[in-house]
Formats: C-alpha cells, structure tokens, sequence
C-alpha cells in the first residue's frame, strides 16, 4: 500500500489529531476510516497507537497482532506498529513483520535497513549478520559490509580464548580483503579491524603492523588517544622497547605530562626488558631517574602532580624490586605534601603508597609532616594541608589506638578546627563547601568508631547534630548527605533519611549504582508504603534501560561506531542483570504481599503472581552483576579495616543468600495458595530452604531473617506431610498413614515454628535503632506468611480430603498454632504501646533529650548555641519513629486471625 | 595525576563523586549514549589511577560551511580535584579533536552569565564572548547565557570570533545549528 495523494489525504486529518495528543478523536477517526476499508492497514496501526497512548496497552498489542497475521508490508504501518511494540518493550514482532515485508520487496533499501535494525534490538546477531550480507549484495554499500563483520565478531566475542574462533577469523577475512580493495577508510573501521584482530590469540604484531601502515597514516590512527594508547600497549606486547619509550616520552614531554596511563607505560619499557637482579646499576634506571626528574624540573608554573608522582611509582617500584630505597621514599612523599598537601586529592594521590610502608615509616612520615607544618591553620591553604596530614594520621592508624576518652577529645578539637575554618569560606558561593567541611565528617566517623566500641547510640546522635550542623553552612556537600543518611538508618530513623536522599539529586543510572543506600532493607522501618515507593522509583532505570540502550545500540550503528558497540551492550547487560534490581524485585515483591492484610487477599495475590523471572538457582544468582557504588563515601580508615561505608550498614550487606530466601519464600507460599499437589518443584523449593537454614548465614542474613527461613521450612514441611497425607487418603493407597501420625508430625513441625516464632520484648534505652523495628517487623511478616500456611492448612484438609473428619487432630494442632501466631502478633503490640509512650515529643523532651544533654562529653553539645538544633532534630527523628510504630502497630492489628 | 581517555559507556556507573555535586545534572541514557554513538573522541574522561571518574567533558561536532565548528555541551570536574589543571586538560584535547579528525573552524559553548569562575577560565584558555543569548537557560529562575568560541587553526582570519560580542544579543532560536 504506498502512499498516494489520496490515501495522504485520507489520514492527514488522523496525523494532525494525534499530533496534538487527541488520543480519542484518533481512534475515533481511525474507526470511521476502517468502516470504509477494513484493510486499510495504516489505519489499524493508528489506532492501535493512539490506545497504547491512552494507557490501553492490552487492546493496542491485540491490534497489533492482527495485523501480524495481515503481514503489512508498507513502511508507514510497520514503523507506526514498531511504535506500538517498543512502548511495550516487545522486540521480537517486529523482525518478523520486517522479515515479512522485505521479502516481499526485496528492493527496498529501508526496509531492509529496518530488518537489520529489529534483529540488532534484540541482539540477534547471526541474524544480523545474514542481512546485512544481503544488504551489501542488493546495493552495493560497504558499510553493510561492516556491519556484517560486526554482527560476525559480536557472535565471536564469547568463545574462550584459548579455542579457535571461527567466527573472528572469517570476520578477520572479510576485513582483508576490504582493506585490500582500499575500503577501510575511517578510525572507526580501523577499530573495528584491530577488534577483530585483538580478540585471537597472539595477534599483537599485525595489529600493530595496521596501525603502523597505510590505513593509520591515512586516518591519523596516532592522533587519536585511545589508538596512541593502543599502539605504545602493542610496542610493549612486541617487545620494541626503544619506539614504546620514545613514544611515551613524546607525549609525556609535548602532549601532557600528567597523564597516568602513559607514566606507567613508560615505566614499563623501563622496567619489563630488565632482571630485577640486573635492575641496579642498569641504564635503563639510571635513564628512568634522569628522565623523571628532568619531567619534574619542568613543571614550573602551575606544576602537575603527575611528574611528582612518577618520581614516587618509580622509587616504590625499586623499594619493591631492589629495596633499601625507604629513606628516598619518604624523603619524596614528605616532599609531596609539602608541595600539593593544600589539595585535597593530596590524600588520596599518596595513600597507596602510605599503605605500603611499614608501621615505623608511616608513623615518621606522619611526624615529619607534623614537623614540616605544625598546627597551623592561619590561611586556607595551611587549613587544607592540616586536613590533609589528618587524613593521613587517621589512615595509618592513629586513630585506632585510641580510648573512647582519646576518640572524644579529638572529636571536640575537630569541632573547633571546623568553627575556626568557617570565618575563611564566608565568601564562597551557596553551591561550594566549607573548607573545613572534612573535620566535621572526620568528627563523625570517630562518633561511629566510639559507638561501635561502646554499642551507645549517643554517639550517633552526636554525629547527627554536628553533621547536619555543618550541612547548614554547606547546603550540597552530599559527603555529608551520605554518612548522615547511613547514620539515620543505624538509628531507626527512616523518614529522616528519605528526606535528606531525596535532596541529593540522584537519578537515571544513578538509580541502579546509589539506591542501596535507601532501599537495602527499607522494609525493616515498618514504613512499607514509602519503601515501596523509593523501590518503585528507583526501578526506573531498568524500564529506561529496556527502552532506550537497543536504540543507542542501533544509533552506533547509524553512524558506524564500532567502537563503541561492545561497550554499549556491555553497558545494557550490566543493568538488565544487575544485583540491586533483582534485590529490589525481590524487596517489591515482599512489600506488595505485605500490602494485602487480609488473608484471603493475600492468598489470591500469591495465585496470581508471575513467577517466571523469580529465578534462584546458582548460574542465575552468581551472574547478577553488582554496580552498587560502596566507594564513593569518604573513608580515611586504615586500609586493612572497614571502610565507613561499610560499618554504617544497619546489618549486613544485601547478597545472593538474601535473594535466595526471598525467592523461596513467595514461591512456596505461592505453591500452597493453589493447594497444588506436592511435587518435584515443592521438593526443589524445599531442599533449596532447607540448604539455606543449614548453611551457616551468620554474616549473610540477620538473625531474624535466619529465623524466617527456618520457620517457614518447618511450616512448608507440615504442609507437605498434610497434603501427601491427605492424598494418600483420598486414594486409599497401601502406604497411606493413620490420621494420629499426621496430626503428630504436622504438630512437631508447628511446634518448631512455634518456638522461633518466640521473642523476648524490646528494651527501650531511648533510641529505637534500626534493630529494634526489624525485630518487630519480622515478626510481622513471618506471622503474615504463616496466615496463608494456616490457611491454606485448614483449606487442605476442607476442600481436598474426601473424609474431612480423619484429619480432625491435624485441624486443632492448627488452631493451636494460629493461637501462637497471634501472641506473637501482641507481643508486638504489647511492645508498640511501651514504645509510643517513650517517642511522644514531651518524653522525648523530659527523657531522651535530657540524656543527651546531660552532661554530655561532646562540646558541640555543650554550647548553648546549639540547643535549638539539638532539639528540633531529635524531635524530628522521635516523629520518624512514631510513624514507624504507628504504622507497625496497625500492620499487625490487620494481621490477627 | 590522571588519565586522560574517552568516556566509556560504563563509566557512568561510576561517575558519582562528579554527578553527585549540585553544579552537574544527571541525564537519561539517551543523552550520554547518543553522544557516544556519534561523537566518541569528543567524549573525554580524567581519572585516577585506582579508575575513579574525577571529571569529564561531553562535546560534539555540528553547524555547515563556515560554522562548521565543535561545541562543548558539558564539561565538569568534581569539587576534590578542582584547580588542578584536568578541566585545562580536557578542553585542549577537545579542541585538539576538533581540528583533527573533525576540522571545524572553532570550538564554541554555553555559559551561564553568572558562571564568572568558568567565564574567566574559558577567557584564560583563549575563549571570547560571541553573543548573549537572551533567557537561554529557563527553569525556577531564568538567566542569560554567554556564546563563547575560540577560532581554531582552520579560521585562519579569524572570522568565527568578534569584539564586544556581548552586547550581540540574540534569541535562543537562533542559536540551534
Ligand atoms: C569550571 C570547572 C570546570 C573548572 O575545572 P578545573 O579543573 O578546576 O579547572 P582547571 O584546574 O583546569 O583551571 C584552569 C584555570 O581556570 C581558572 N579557574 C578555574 N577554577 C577557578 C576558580 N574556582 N577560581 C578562580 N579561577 C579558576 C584558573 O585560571 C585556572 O588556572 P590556575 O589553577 O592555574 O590558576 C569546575 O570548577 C567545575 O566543574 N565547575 C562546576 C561545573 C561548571 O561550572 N561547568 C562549566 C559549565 S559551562
């Protein structure tokens, strides 16, 4: 059906509707066209658009397949169909339907073209391949030859390294002979050749022989940084030390000297031709030395740190190789600091090298430091080198050694360092830090070292006050932001947490890297509809993902980046099987069964729960990739000790443990919600459970989550033993058991659960921490799980035993056990009423806020001035706690049956 | 100290400590691939040798005839590694790119007119206003931006650039190329 003046006209009154989002009168339109033409294939595709615009996806998608079957082959339907389809997120239609319509017309270039795009959206690339030679034979462009080398190495890309690829080596053919006929002209069919190349073993010298010869002249190959890069990396591979050196050295002396990558190169071509033995007196050293320090020399105005630095990698290295070069190498990183100790990065630059030497050295390194600039904090830049040997002194472990006393005495001198850094910034613009925003984090991690020694949480109020403090004079330092979030979490204080994560910013991919920072164990508050909502949001970016990666994919191809396409769907891969989206299914997946407080509800939620992507199993779990970013936290702690990202974790970090059980348990539950018959898969669920309890978690699951697992295995197993009981019966079948061994085992079972179901009451010490709600919620949830068990339980024995009255012991044992679930549920009450009590705003002025105070040894506590501050963020965390109490408390009203 | 290399894909799981400063936006996927798949060498990244992203610079190439020119859409450096030449860095390689393989006849960019640190920081490196674009940045408060260039190699009369082009004040139509 092409388009003639006619038809034009016929929908131009459509396009302009939909052009303006009047979905209605669209189909509207799209109706009367059909009544006229029922095979005016155009018009359906419209109209099935114009529903999915509207939100009615269902009815689009069965529009859309019939049309299918119609197999249209014109291009403005196909295109308004694929429309359709990628809302939906579903690619695989659409290579048929262009398949289909290719054929159909063999000569034309865009459909062709659109065929080979719907097969790279959905990575098929051998399919790929064969259209793309097809579009090469039919017109003749030797950009579908690339294309078609590329779908080969794509397929190559996999096969192990050691095994002869086949795939590789005809992509390789194909590129020689292009290269032969002069037909690889640009950088980026250069890439794809050296890609081609690089991927089979030992094939470093004609690669470089490429980039050496005609086609890198010709494209300036040596112009490019990342080819400059590759080159000197294949000189070294090949042994041409004398050009690599000299290569490195050009750039190093013309291009830029600071630039790291090229420093080490360097030194490689200094160090890899040469026997450590024969390392000494050798002239390569000797030439490394000079050529350093001339680099060094040269950096007059506006020096870069990287020629100083390459001085140090080079004594370190010959520390390392030859040794007795320690007395060379502090004398060069005390050097250092007393030339670049005024930036901050001055830390980080020199910490791998501190960390490298021995306690004595790091200690003198230290004290020369202290000798070199005493306390003095007169000008900015003499208060950014003072944070500086700080860091270093905190870094080699000074701080460890330290009494809570000591800890303290230094967490107040920090403040004050902090207050009399604040006179300097008052200049700077809203959007800038304090400089000396790091002593008050500094003073926050030594708060969270005195708790941890001291399990008090006064500590961590203490950090709170002084944190958000500084963040006043510092509206955006989210390096503050960061430990304040983890240290509200430690102390129960979700809400609070939330609100500071929510001004951060954070968004798009950063989604999939920070989001553990609210949503690990979010459920654990009580507050289970604000986790779902900072789960749901931060689920975006796997939809996003899903959408818009493959066109990204199919744009590189557009413009012919090779370069770039294995990083693209290297890019893909890592969010589509991240480990944080798959935990925050799993987290979702719990807090949506938790939203339905009615039994039955939740019963009928479970049979209707999809459970194809609920996978568990051991090559599913171990190839979750894990982007969470635990490192971008500020951490000076000694390298041998945790970071503070990972002390301030309220329990232990989400892994591939936690997923299993959380997988489990909506399976099995959902198992028994259609009372299905005990099978292999139950069987599978449950030894996968029964592994999990037996298996040592201290480490991977908290104690309560630990609990769970083995309290739903007891539960799952009374359901198995009754069902297979019940069956038994109901067939008459020899093996069958009499009803008095049925109601024992069900009970043993029960009995068991019953017992971990048992808890001792949560003390109040006035903090409520993060612990104290995972208890109460845990046990909310575990009873909310054990209501289907019992549920389903008494249905078994209603709806599937042909004698109900046999089974008439098991019923009771299961009134005995609902009677416990139901303790346990007000023992949680019980708790929840003492609890509110302590959290009301004038306990918490006359109890809580008077301990704080009180004789506190912090003096940041002390001052009056900060009394106001003091009060208002203890209020506002004891509201966070009412509210996770509030909310818990009526969770496990609505779950008492 | 850093490495100067194009920006990968997956860098951006791991461009926190730069995108999370309140200067920098963080785009959808889109945005930072679209550049990718066409502009790869404009494209820059500095880091540290342990691989953590310091700073970045995103730019392309664009306009016809005599503007064919290279544009920088974002360049930015997080707040610890500031004033340590890696944004200087960044824009001669940008620049650089620009004259070779691209060939354009200057590099522009957009600046916020109270941007002073990165308006005097483009005027060190050789940059001078071309025009005022009139509310070009709109949002909770809308503001002026400054079109900045520098004429490279191929403008050999330096036909790209202009005396007091502050005061050429256009409409932000009329800077799309
Ligand atoms: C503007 C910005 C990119 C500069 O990055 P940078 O790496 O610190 O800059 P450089 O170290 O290369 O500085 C080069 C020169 O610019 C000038 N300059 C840069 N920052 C300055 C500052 N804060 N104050 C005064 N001059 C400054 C100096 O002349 C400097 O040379 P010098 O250090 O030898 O004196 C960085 O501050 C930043 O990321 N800001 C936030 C984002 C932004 O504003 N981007 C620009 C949008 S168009």
């Amino acid at each position: 059906m092409a388009s003639t003046p006619d038809l034009d006209k016929k929908l131009k009154p459509i396009y302009d509707v939909m052009e303006v989002g009047n979905y209605r009168e669209g189909i509207q339109l799209c109706n009367k066209a059909l009544k006229k033409q029922p095979d005016l294939h155009i018009a359906k595709a419209l109209k099935a658009l114009a529903l999915e615009r509207s939100g009615k996806m269902n009815e689009a998608l069965l529009l859309c397949e019939e049309l299918q079957w119609a197999k249209p082959t014109d291009e403005s339907t196909l295109r308004t169909l694929s429309m359709v389809y990628r809302s939906a997120g579903k690619y695989e239609p659409m290579i048929k339907l262009y398949a289909n319509a290719s054929k159909a017309n063999p000569m034309n270039e865009n459909l062709a073209t659109q065929w080979f795009m719907s097969l790279a959206r959905m990575l098929d690339f051998k399919g790929q391949q064969m259209v793309a030679l097809q579009l090469n034979k039919n017109f003749k462009k030797t950009n579908y030859m690339f294309w078609a080398i590329m779908s080969i190495t794509l397929q190559g890309q996999n096969v192990p390294a050691n095994q002869p690829n086949v795939m590789y080596r005809l992509a390789e053919g194909m590129m020689s002979k292009l290269n032969a006929e002069g037909k690889v002209q640009t950088i980026e069919e250069l890439q794809l050749y050296l890609i081609v190349l690089l991927g089979q073993k030992d094939r470093y010298a004609d690669a470089l022989a490429l980039l050496e010869g005609d086609i890198g002249k010709k494209t300036k190959a040596i112009e490019n940084v990342e080819l400059r890069h590759l080159r000197i990396e294949l000189l070294i591979k090949t042994g041409r030390w004398q050009d690599a050196r000299d290569a490195t050295k050009q750039i190093l002396q013309n291009v830029n000297s600071d630039d790291w990558r090229t420093i080490i190169q360097y030194f490689d071509t200094i160090f890899l031709p040469v026997q450590d033995a024969d390392l000494k007196d050798s002239d390569n050293l000797a030439e490394a030395r000079a050529f350093t320090t001339e680099q060094v020399q040269n950096e007059t105005k506006n020096p870069k740190r990287g020629p100083f630095l390459a001085q140090i990698e080079l004594e370190k290295r010959v520390q390392e190789k030859i040794g007795d070069n320690k007395a060379k190498m502090l004398d060069l990183l005390v050097a250092y600091v007393d030339k670049f100790g005024s930036k901050t990065c001055c830390f980080e630059d020199l910490s791998g090298y501190i960390a490298n030497l021995c306690s004595e050295d790091a200690s003198e390194f230290c004290q020369r430091l202290r000798e070199n600039h005493g306390e003095k904090s007169g000008t900015v830049k003499e208060i950014c080198i003072q944070i500086n040997i700080v860091r270093f002194e905190r870094f080699t472990g000074q701080h460890s050694k330290f009494s809570s006393t000591q800890s303290m005495a230094l967490v107040n001198k920090f403040w004050k360092l902090y207050e009399d850094a604040l006179p300097f910034g008052k200049d700077l613009e809203q959007t800038e830090r304090q400089y000396g925003d790091d002593y008050s984090i500094m003073a926050a991690h030594l708060l969270i070292d005195i708790h941890k020694d001291t399990k008090s949480y006064f500590p961590l109020l203490s950090a709170v006050f002084i944190l958000e403090h500084a963040l006043d004079a510092s509206k955006h330092n989210y390096q503050m932001k960061l430990v304040l979030i983890r240290v509200y979490e430690l102390l129960g204080a979700f809400t609070c947490a939330t609100g500071l994560y929510s001004t951060m910013g954070i968004k798009h991919v950063q989604h999939d890297t920070l989001s553990h920072f609210i949503t690990d164990r979010a459920s654990s508050f009580g507050l289970f509809d604000e986790a779902l909502r900072q789960l749901y949001s931060a689920h975006e970016i796997y939809h996003s993902n899903e959408a818009e990666t493959p066109e990204m994919i199919l744009q590189a191809y557009k413009y012919s980046t090779f370069s770039k396409m294995q990083e693209f769907i290297e890019f893909q891969s890592r969010l589509e099987n991240s480990l944080q989206k798959m935990i925050a299914d799993r987290e979702m997946i719990r807090l949506e069964f938790l939203k339905e407080d009615s039994v039955s509800r939740a019963v009928s939620w479970l049979q209707e729960l999809e459970i194809t992507n609920l996978k568990y199993d051991d090559q599913f779990a171990e190839s979750r990739i894990d982007n969470r970013d635990t490192t971008v936290m500020l951490n000076w702690n000694p390298k041998d000790s945790p970071s503070v990202e990972a002390l301030t974790r309220p329990a232990s970090q989400l892994n591939r443990i936690w997923m299993t059980l959380f997988t489990l348990v909506p399976r099995i539950l959902k198992h028994m919600a259609h009372l299905h018959p005990i099978d292999a898969e139950y069987e599978k669920l449950m030894a996968a459970l029964e592994k999990l309890t037996t298996s040592d978690l201290s480490g991977a699951l908290t104690e309560e989550e630990a609990k769970l697992a083995k309290i739903l295995f007891h539960a799952a197993k009374a359901f198995q033993r009754l069902s297979v009981a019940i069956a038994d019966h109901n067939s008459n079948s020899a093996s069958k058991e009499e009803p008095a061994k049925t109601a024992a085992a069900v009970k043993e079972q029960l009995v068991a659960a019953g017992a971990l179901l048992k808890r001792e009451s949560v003390k109040s010490t006035g903090v409520l921490p993060w612990h104290t709600f995972h208890e109460l919620t845990m046990t909310v949830e575990t009873v909310a799980y054990l209501n289907v068990v019992n549920h389903c339980l008494q249905n078994l024995i209603a709806t599937k035993a042909a004698k109900k009255a046999t089974f008439k012991a098991t019923g009771s044992v299961i009134q005995d056990f609902m009677a416990q679930c139901r303790q346990a549920l007000q023992s949680v009450q019980t708790d929840i009423t003492a609890l509110r009590n302590v959290v009301r705003p004038d306990r918490i002025r006359s109890g809580l806020l008077y301990e704080i105070c009180d004789g506190s040894a912090v003096d940041f506590i002390r001052s009056p001035s900060h009394q106001a501050l003091i009060e208002e963020k203890t209020l506002k965390i004891g509201t966070s706690w009412m509210n996770s109490l509030i909310n818990l408390q009526q969770e496990s009203i609505s779950r008492i049956v | 100290m850093s490495s100067l290399r194009q920006f990968k894909a997956t860098d951006l799981f791991n461009f926190n400590a730069i995108n999370l400063d309140s200067l920098t936006e963080t785009y959808n996927i889109s945005f930072y691939l679209s550049y990718l798949a066409r502009w790869p060498d404009l494209f820059s990244v500095q880091c540290t040798p342990s691989e953590t992203l310091m700073a970045y610079v995103m730019g392309k190439a664009e306009g016809t005839g005599l503007d064919w020119h290279g544009h920088v859409t974002a360049i930015t450096v997080a707040p610890e590694y500031r004033r340590l030449g890696l944004a200087e860095g960044m824009m001669t390689l940008l620049e650089k790119v620009s004259e070779e393989p691209y060939d354009g006849y200057f590099v522009d960019l957009f600046v916020r007119r109270s941007n002073k640190v990165a308006i005097e920081m483009y005027k060190r490196f050789g940059y001078s206003i071309y025009r005022t674009v009139i509310e070009y940045y709109s949002g909770d408060t809308t503001e002026d931006a400054f079109d900045m260039r520098k004429p490279l190699k191929r403008d050999v009369d330096r036909q790209s650039v202009r005396e007091n082009g502050e005061t050429f004040r256009v409409e932000p139509h009329e800077v799309v190329f």
